[in-house]
């Protein structure tokens, strides 16, 4: 009987802890998880007009969640935001460049594909791209081209360059973006030299090739060289294929044109990324399954002429975006373009050259 | 059954003496183990904050001295003056880093965030989108909070401070660039790394310095993290399956207000009970000493107490079986003793009643068996009477009858 006793106690006392473990184990589990619940509001950032108009006020009318929306026209204004306030936005878009930017310095989310089963429709030639190799952090958005919104009033050739950008007849009527890589890489492009060049003496050429601008009247943001080609003050303007192409629907009475340069263009690729400490990562999640359904993503591409990266979405396109070659460029025009890539050290005489442009 | 009883009362006996003596063994064991942990992780602790405390003040002591350098460089004539050249800035710039080492770049950014002239021109971002930037084109000396050079990837410390012209206008802005490695040897120390090591976090918990760089820009764990709420203190915490002593302080001196850095110590404190482990191996070597001597002598004392039980048992057997002259042999001098002496004299007593029952017995037989032949004598004569009177009675019922014939 006694013996008995003992066993039973013992083994009474070993279930106890066993039970108390597996509690344990649970519920400090469970503290790590995820909470899969919808948030009631969203907080995103975009580029301006980047969204086609009604695809939020249907998100947010299907889910009955408030999306309050920023818009930016640079990216390294959103990084800065991102940086110092990790948890400010749940959603923003980025390019592929400032993907691999912000997964340097840590700011992006692991993106949990389990709640994004629409991730499916992306086309392949957009999946695991090599600055987020698995899509850990990014899923593709939209994707375009940098080219040039010509007003043919004013300029004479149909098959225009980078190269013409340099001509005399043009002069001080020319716009570019007030942006590093794609200023500098319109002048590397032109010489024959890649947008990625990490060749100190191909990067001071195309700097000098671009001190023949006054900097600080040419080089100008995307919306301001869009305008200055409206209100005719220029008439060539290094901008991105959507702007363009929207502003040209916009304006059917003017003799405008989006041309893609003959030496071959950046190809760019924009993707929806989630900051690291996001306070609805689940809720932002939920949204980009929004954005990659067939028909809100053809809506997106359609209204705003960039070119798509959901195949699925191809059936619901717009037909004359879908077939429009400056929305979506011929083989020979993408075999000539590329995607910006680090440049590793060289950057600081990247730096170096652009800033000596502004100051003389 | 027999067998059963006789081992579980030495069990009983032995296992309580033990307990008995177990128990405060085992207590004060455990007691003095935990006072001596305790108070060698208390005053781990309390030197491990007074270490984050120290060291958060070398870390302010040097980036106000930047500070200052950054003030005083950027008086330099040659900044001031607005007919220097791209050129003599730049060679300024070069002369002053010589004087500077400590500066991984220095450059001079005009009021439209477009650099005039840079050593290195590794920063990218845009000037006009930092606050600290804007902050110093309206006059005020700022510190930047933790900046990444992405290639070649390091982190700085940038102080941006306006350069004043002699219309007590500013005219540009200078900047040093500090790299967070020279904060970091400014506090390193020459203490073994794999007990000791020191972390920097931000006012957004991420980890801008760390031994492992793989761990810059994690955000801190949520074990270091909950327990560092306050200002200042100490706590314990599991990392990696390790148990770390951690001491913190934050920095709030008002000077650099935006910088709400908090710094960590953490020591691991299996080294730090390494300290006591062979006073520990003492006390639990002691304390098992102790125990099996209680056992011993618990059972030891079973033992006694048994013997004179046993011997009681077989008395007391042997006299209910009849050998009423058995007499229980106890000679313990104690409690025991007496019951078996208090035993005898009543063994004792019962043999001689039943001695003097036996001859009673055997004198009360005598005498009955002498009533018993004087009754059968009697008897005898009885029944003879008896037949007699029936054969006397049958005579007359005869004659009876025969004169009852002649009469008719």
């Amino acid at each position: 009987m006694k013996k008995q006793t003992i066993y039973l106690l013992f083994t009474l006392f070993i279930g106890v802890i066993v039970v108390a473990a597996v509690l344990g184990y649970y519920l400090l589990k469970n503290d790590k998880n995820d909470k899969h619940t919808l948030a009631t509001e969203l907080n995103i950032a975009n580029w301006e007009d980047y969204f086609a108009e009604g695809v939020i006020e249907d998100f947010e009318a299907e889910y009955g969640i408030s999306v309050n929306l920023d818009t930016y026209n640079d990216e390294e204004v959103i990084l800065s935001l991102v940086q110092s306030d990790l948890g400010k936005y749940d959603f923003i878009v980025v390019s592929g460049l400032f993907v691999d930017k912000m997964k340097k310095l840590k700011l992006l989310a692991e993106i949990d594909l389990e709640n994004i089963p629409n991730y499916s429709n992306i086309g392949a030639g957009f999946q695991n791209p090599s600055y987020d190799p698995n899509n850990q952090s990014s899923i593709p958005y939209l994707w375009g081209t940098t080219g040039l919104l010509v007003n043919n009033d004013y300029t004479k050739e149909n098959e225009i360059g980078w190269q013409d950008l340099w001509d005399k007849e043009y002069v001080n009527h020319v716009r570019l973006l007030n942006d590093q890589r794609e200023a500098m890489g319109a002048s590397l492009k032109s010489l024959g030299h890649s947008i990625n060049s990490e060749d100190k003496k191909q990067i001071t050429e195309a700097a000098n090739k671009l001190k023949e601008f006054n900097a600080k009247e040419s080089f100008v943001d995307l919306d301001q060289g869009n305008d200055d080609v409206l209100t005719d003050k220029a008439w060539i303007a290094q901008t991105y294929s959507g702007d363009a192409l929207e502003l040209i629907d916009e304006n059917p009475d003017r003799n405008l044109d989006y041309i893609i340069p003959e030496e071959g263009t950046v190809i760019w690729v924009d993707n929806m990324v989630i900051p690291r400490d996001a306070k609805n990562k689940y809720t932002a999640e939920i949204f980009i399954n929004y954005l990659l359904r067939p028909e809100v993503s053809a809506k997106n591409a359609s209204e705003l002429w960039y070119a798509n990266t959901n195949q699925a979405a191809e059936e619901y396109m717009d037909q004359e975006v879908l077939n429009d070659p400056k929305v979506y460029p011929p083989k020979k025009i993408i075999e000539k373009s590329e995607k910006f890539t680090p440049i590793g050290e060289s950057q600081t005489i990247y730096n170096e050259v652009w800033e000596e442009l502004f100051v003389q | 059954m027999k067998e059963k009883t006789r081992l579980s009362l030495k069990i009983k006996l032995g296992l309580a003496i033990t307990l008995v003596g177990i128990i405060p063994i085992i207590i004060s064991a455990t007691v003095s183990i935990g006072l001596a942990r305790k108070t060698i992780l208390d005053t781990k602790n309390e030197s491990l904050q007074s270490i984050a405390e120290a060291k958060k003040s070398i870390i302010e002591s040097l980036l106000y001295s930047n500070y200052v350098n950054t003030k005083l460089i950027a008086g330099k004539s040659t900044f001031e003056s607005p007919d220097s050249s791209k050129d003599e800035i730049k060679e300024e710039l070069v002369k002053i880093n010589t004087i500077y080492p400590e500066y991984d770049d220095l450059s001079v950014v005009n009021l439209d965030g477009h650099v005039i002239a840079s050593i290195n021109y590794d920063y990218e971002g845009k000037w006009l989108e930092k606050d600290w930037f804007l902050e110093a084109k309206e006059g005020k000396t700022t510190i930047s909070g933790v900046q990444t050079i992405l290639d070649p990837f390091h982190t700085v410390i940038i102080f941006a401070t306006p350069i004043i012209d002699e219309n007590d206008k500013t005219r540009a802005i200078l900047i040093t660039q500090l790299p967070i490695d020279r904060v970091w040897a400014s506090i390193e120390e020459n203490v073994d790394r794999n007990s000791r090591f020191t972390i920097l976090a931000d006012e957004n918990k991420r980890i801008i310095y760390h031994p492992s760089s793989e761990e810059l820009f994690n955000t801190l764990p949520q074990g270091v993290n909950q327990y560092s709420q306050n200002k200042g203190g100490f706590f314990q915490t599991v990392q990696n399956g390790e148990s770390l002593l951690v001491g913190y302080e934050t920095f709030d001196d008002e000077f650099f207000s935006e910088m709400n850095w908090k710094i960590f110590v953490f020591e691991k404190e299996s080294v730090v009970l390494k300290a006591i482990s062979s006073l520990e191996l003492s006390i639990i070597a002691a304390s098992i000493g102790a125990l099996i001597i209680a056992a011993v002598f618990g059972f030891r004392l079973g033992f006694q107490f048994l013997k004179p039980i046993k011997e009681l048992k077989t008395a007391a057997r042997n006299i209910g079986k009849g050998k009423l002259s058995f007499r229980a042999n106890v000679k313990t001098h104690d409690e025991f003793s007496e019951l078996a002496k208090i035993f005898n004299e009543m063994a004792e007593k019962i043999e001689n009643l039943s001695k003097n029952l036996e001859k009673k017995v055997k004198q009360k037989t005598k005498e009955l068996e002498e009533k018993n032949r004087v009754l059968k004598k009697s008897n005898a004569v009885m029944v003879g009477r008896e037949l007699k009177m029936i054969k006397l009675k049958e005579e007359i019922d005869s004659l009876k009858q025969e004169s009852k014939g002649k009469r008719e």
